[in-house]
């Protein structure tokens, strides 16, 4: 006989007898039993604020770094102007304005007003204004639109890996030469491509110190 | 006269789960009308807070939780009150000669009784006792080892400890 039998044999002679059962179950009867209503639980909630709270204060730091190109490409517009003007050598005497990459018109207006608002005939005299730069990243392609003389589109295809091979510093440039002066170029510095606008027209040597400074 | 579902529900759990809460609750306090009582508060507190259950078998678990805890509840209180208690004698030791058993069983200490009774009266695994009781599996193995020992040293007597 184990303790275990007769533990049970013991306990099981331990029983509630019908009246008992009886009597109990009038008890319980006459009992309040209204439900009891369950305390809400504010776990969820503390949950949700704590997330919400760590969100907010952990994402605006994260998303800037984890942004690749779409964010540099919209910053360009606001940011390189006065960084690249202050990058031209004063003894240059040359003066000139980035339009970004980012494909607005609004922010490379044609040539033609340009030039006149600025009484500049050679600009005028361009044979094409660049209207828009596209970087495509996931393609590593360059798409550049440009208006010709006669208002027509040209849509020009130029693989990023062609442009850096011509310069082999990482930096590209893509002048556009008018009786041996340069009007216009195009410099890619840390992914993004730029148009430089010269107020004057400019000698290639002075193109090339100018892409050595972006470059720095 | 037709029984209401309330009352047909009360008797299921009295006839079903009566005598089992009983026992746990008379393990605990030795005294048969604070282990009536037991049964009837923990039937109450079923229908008021009537929780779901997926099985009967957690039914009976939820029963034997809530009985175990106000049956602590009730042990405090009758210490603070300094209520006598009273030393009931099972019917059992009339009947049979195993009122040393008992006795034994009494000695030991509340965690460790309560442990005996669920896993030799209700048969629960050492993991189905330490959900009812709220403790760790381990402890509940140390606590079951423990009482063993102690029988073994207080019967003195040739169980076979082993089940």
């Amino acid at each position: 006989m184990t303790l275990k039998n007769n533990y049970r044999k013991l306990m099981d002679e331990v029983s509630l007898s019908e009246d008992q059962k009886e009597q109990m179950l009038a008890n319980i009867m006459r009992a309040d039993l209204q439900p009891v209503r369950r305390k809400r639980s504010w776990k969820p909630v503390y949950a949700f604020l704590t997330i919400g709270v760590c969100a907010g204060l952990v994402l605006p730091r994260i998303m800037p770094r984890s942004g690749s190109a779409a964010p540099m490409m919209a910053d360009a517009a606001a940011e390189p102007e006065e960084k690249m003007i202050n990058a031209v050598p004063a003894e240059q005497n040359t003066s000139f304005s980035i339009a970004s990459a980012s494909g607005s018109e609004d922010s490379l207006p044609a040539a033609e007003e340009r030039a006149e608002d600025a009484g500049d005939p050679l600009a005028a005299a361009l044979p094409f204004t660049v209207t828009q730069i596209t970087q495509d990243y996931h393609e590593e392609r360059t798409l550049i639109t440009y208006e010709g003389e006669e208002n027509s589109l040209y849509l020009t295809e130029i693989p990023e890996a062609v442009w850096k091979r011509s310069n082999d510093s990482g930096a590209i440039s893509l002048p556009c030469e008018k009786d041996g002066m340069i009007r216009y170029g195009l410099a890619e510095k840390d992914g993004m491509v730029y148009v430089l606008e010269f107020a004057e027209p400019v000698p290639p040597e002075t193109m090339e110190l100018l892409l050595e400074l972006i470059r720095e | 006269m037709a029984l209401s579902v309330q009352e047909i529900r009360i008797r299921r759990l009295l006839n079903t789960y009566g005598d089992s809460i009983f026992r746990l609750a008379r393990s605990y306090l030795h005294n048969e009308a604070d282990a009536q009582e037991i049964v009837q508060d923990t039937i109450i507190q079923l229908l008021r807070y009537d929780p779901d259950f997926p099985d009967s078998g957690k039914e009976k678990a939820w029963l034997m939780k809530t009985a175990a805890n106000l049956s602590r509840n009730r042990i405090r209180f009758n210490q603070t009150h300094e209520t006598d208690e009273l030393q009931e004698q099972l019917a059992a030791e009339e009947k049979t000669d195993l009122s040393y058993v008992w006795d034994a069983v009494r000695q030991l200490p509340q965690k460790q009784r309560e442990v005996i009774h669920l896993f030799y009266q209700e048969g629960y695994s050492t993991k189905e006792i330490a959900e009812i009781l709220g403790r760790m599996e381990g402890t509940v193995r140390a606590d079951l080892s423990r009482a063993r020992a102690a029988l073994k040293t207080i019967l003195k007597e040739a169980y076979d400890f082993e089940e």
